[in-house]
């Protein structure tokens, strides 16, 4: 499935849970989808890149088991930005499906 | 295609900086990606493959990079040497503040009471967005040969600046005047935006 658009928000809802790095960010998405939202992972970064340099996250490199890694934590910018984008998209969906379920 | 070439695609435009940080971030993920494949009992070249398969087109990657980042052309255009520029910015201040002299001597009545029409706020506009320019030529002339031009340039936006009103007699003269400016107005207005575009990305590495 397509994720153009909502791929920020997806990952702002993943680091909600606490700070991560990329490869367990792609992964937690694909998971909790079921694999329906499937996406190329090298469109992460451009995505998460993206986030931190507007504020909504910060990132800080850590070693774990003898390998470095990037972690990127939510500010509290990203989180206000997660719970805005959640209602829009309720509402936003709330809405198709009710125009989709009354043609059914 | 293999690891460094994708990192190599994705990154062609980037500025150094950029790239590094996107290196070890793609660097890091494949690590990772190879180890679970390698657990999931794939050979190691075998798993490289498949991890650097997942991260997909390398363009598409590049072209969100590039969002992101300051790429080599917008270091190509705003890499004047930042402490050079800093020393002789006082020059491109005092053009600034020309400019918003002039709007003082034009318009002081009007800011004075703050009835300000259609045509004098746009005159305001025009003045600051004016002044905006001449700045940037005055730091441009430190990144290329040009100095005298970029001079001459700045020099002449603060000029029309000043004689663009003290010209208008009638209101004709008004009508076509603001049609000019407001065009000059999205313009110099088109580049302020993208300025700050690159300085959210410079301010980011």
């Amino acid at each position: 499935m397509n994720l153009k658009g909502s791929l920020p928000t997806l990952i702002l809802e993943v680091l909600s849970h606490g700070p991560s790095h990329g490869y367990e960010i792609a992964s937690g998405i694909k998971r909790r989808s079921q694999g329906v939202l499937d996406f190329k992972e090298g469109t992460l970064y451009p995505a998460l890149h993206t986030l931190e340099r507007d504020g909504m996250l910060t990132s800080e490199t850590d070693i774990e088991n003898g390998r470095t890694r990037r972690y990127y934590k939510l500010t509290e910018k990203g989180s206000k930005t997660l719970q805005k984008s959640t209602l829009e998209w309720q509402r936003m969906s709330g809405a198709i499906s009710g125009i989709l379920g009354g043609a059914v | 295609m293999n690891l460094e070439t994708w990192i190599a695609t994705a990154t062609e435009n980037l500025a150094p900086k950029a790239v590094q940080k996107v290196r070890e971030d793609i660097t890091m993920h494949v690590e990772t990606a190879v180890n679970r494949y390698q657990l999931e009992r794939h050979g190691e070249l075998e798993a490289l493959e498949m991890a650097v398969k997942d991260l997909g087109d390398a363009k598409i990657a590049a072209r969100g990079f590039e969002k992101a980042y300051l790429t080599k052309n917008d270091l190509e255009n705003f890499s004047y040497d930042q402490k050079q520029a800093k020393d002789q910015l006082w020059f491109g201040v005092i053009l600034f503040g020309f400019s918003i002299l002039s709007l003082k001597i034009n318009l002081s009545e009007q800011i004075s009471s703050w009835n300000m029409s259609i045509f004098m706020l746009l005159y305001a506009l025009y003045c600051i967005s004016n002044g905006y320019a001449a700045l940037r030529f005055t730091l441009k002339s430190y990144i290329e040969p040009r100095m005298i031009l970029n001079f001459l340039l700045a020099f002449s936006l603060i000029a029309l600046s000043v004689i663009t009103k003290m010209s208008l007699k009638t209101d004709k003269d008004t009508n076509q005047f603001m049609i000019i400016i407001i065009f000059q107005i999205i313009w110099r207005f088109s580049s302020i935006y993208q300025d700050y575009l690159k300085w959210r990305k410079m301010r980011f590495l």
